[in-house]
């Protein structure tokens, strides 16, 4: 059942994307979530949710639209890249809608927080990516400012798998910059 | 070749109020949190003489602070250094009440050595939200916070996690404990707690397969804990099976993830239950 675990660092490729959304996803066909799930009720749901930082997006995710997005992405990444032992995708709960199946899959991991973990297991000898995005869906417990960053640690260089992903977030209206 | 996870100790200490005042800030409630786990973690580790080799810490409810901006997970884990010499390493809520057994599968890749590793499960309303008091789905809910020291199985079929497919995830989840309590008849079912009319269909699916009895009228339902305290307090309290030790340990999530792990509880494990921590969790928050 078990891998074991190389003790060799992953001093190979190391690459990061960070930008953020500019505009409206569009990707399949816009669905309502169940945002009804998890109603806002009493006075205080609506003092504690006035009570958190604001955030300064002006473009806003639907969660069945991000769900899309973050599949579309896998299948990007499941085209180009080859070797990966561990996906890393920020997210939380609760949710409005499932995850995507490819997120259930056993070389994926979904946390609140990747970096960490990535790091961890890079730092192994795993080639590894960490996906992690803020989307703004400011629809109930996920807040967001609409940044979103990809990083990779490979064996392998990855340099032209790394530019495919950084093609498809331009296609979807994402701008930023490659460090390492 | 050990074909079941192996619970060598297990902690569960229950909210039975709420937990902070309105307006508590958000490092302060962390504080109290990681101090809380930290401690239990801690425990485990010294009563058992066991060295762990991964924390991982799993949630359902607690996403909103990290989410919103309030605290991030670099300063929890600062909070967690000074509280604890095994802190977690890192936090996940994505999987929702089925975490434990997504962090079991994943730790089974990462973990050589001796195979043991603690899973922490801590579900608090830290802000009260109606929503996560009572809902429709799995009634009334039941907070506290649960630590599992458990060494990792070999065999892959000790663990299932998937995904319901159908409109129906209650009824799919039931029929899949079935097929596993079928093929391992030596194993007694620890279900998740849930309102009588979902457990007339655990009733109806698994007429003649031995389970632990639903506690949800004492403890309402305690998310990933549920398994887990049935668990603790069947071999605490006595069960109407005798001295059982192997259980087929079920969690069903919201949104239809589900984990089914085969686990042996070993002779000299280290179970306590802890009534209400609240009082500890206020100290900790001031």
């Amino acid at each position: 059942m078990s891998t074991a675990i190389s003790t060799a660092s992953n001093t190979g490729f190391h690459r990061r994307f960070s930008g953020s959304l500019t505009g409206l996803l569009s990707i399949g066909r816009p669905v309502a979530s169940r945002n009804m799930l998890f109603p806002l009720k009493t006075e205080r749901d609506y003092a504690t949710e006035a009570g958190f930082p604001p955030s300064k997006a002006t473009v806003y995710t639907l969660p069945t639209i991000h769900s899309l997005f973050l599949n579309e992405l896998m299948k990007c990444v499941d085209t180009h890249f080859t070797g990966l032992d561990f996906i890393y995708v920020r997210l939380s709960s609760p949710s409005t809608i499932p995850l995507p199946n490819r997120l259930l899959k056993g070389d994926v991991f979904c946390m609140i927080d990747i970096e960490s973990e990535a790091r961890f297991t890079a730092a192994h000898g795993y080639n590894v990516m960490a996906i992690s995005d803020r989307f703004n869906m400011k629809h109930l417990e996920d807040g967001g400012d609409n940044s979103i960053s990809i990083e990779v640690w490979h064996k392998d260089d990855c340099s032209v798998a790394f530019g495919a992903i950084c093609d498809f977030l331009t296609q979807h209206k994402i701008q930023g910059e490659i460090h390492g | 070749m050990k074909n079941r996870f192996t619970l060598h100790g297990a902690i569960y200490s229950r909210f039975n109020r709420d937990v902070f005042p309105q307006g508590t800030p958000a490092h302060d409630m962390m504080r109290a949190i990681t101090r809380l786990v930290g401690e239990q973690a801690d425990r485990l580790i010294e009563r058992t003489g066991i060295e762990i080799e991964q924390h991982l810490m799993t949630s359902t409810a607690l996403a909103a602070p990290f989410n919103k901006g309030h605290i991030n997970w670099a300063e929890t884990q600062a909070l967690f250094a000074q509280a604890c010499s095994h802190p977690p390493r890192s936090l996940l809520n994505s999987y929702e009440c089925s975490g434990w057994g997504y962090v079991l599968r994943y730790l089974d890749r990462i973990t050589p050595g001796n195979r043991m590793v603690l899973v922490s499960i801590f579900d608090a309303n830290i802000y009260e939200w109606d929503y996560w008091k009572v809902h429709y789905e799995w009634g009334q809910s039941g907070f506290g916070v649960g630590t599992l020291l458990i060494e990792l199985a070999d065999a892959p079929d000790a663990l299932k996690v998937s995904s319901a497919r159908s409109s129906n995830p209650i009824a799919e989840f039931a029929i899949e404990i079935r097929k596993q309590l079928q093929t391992n008849p030596e194993l007694i079912g620890a279900l998740p707690f849930f309102p009588l009319v979902t457990q007339g269909i655990f009733n109806n699916t698994l007429k003649q397969f031995p389970r632990l009895p639903d506690l949800y009228a004492q403890w309402g339902h305690c998310f990933g804990s549920d398994p887990w305290l049935s668990i603790i307090l069947s071999r605490l309290n006595g069960n109407p099976f005798g001295d059982v030790r192997d259980f087929l340990a079920c969690s069903l999530a919201f949104s239809g993830y589900f984990s089914l792990a085969k686990v042996h509880v070993a002779e000299n494990a280290y179970l306590e239950f802890v009534p209400s921590a609240n009082d500890l969790i206020e100290a900790y928050a001031s």
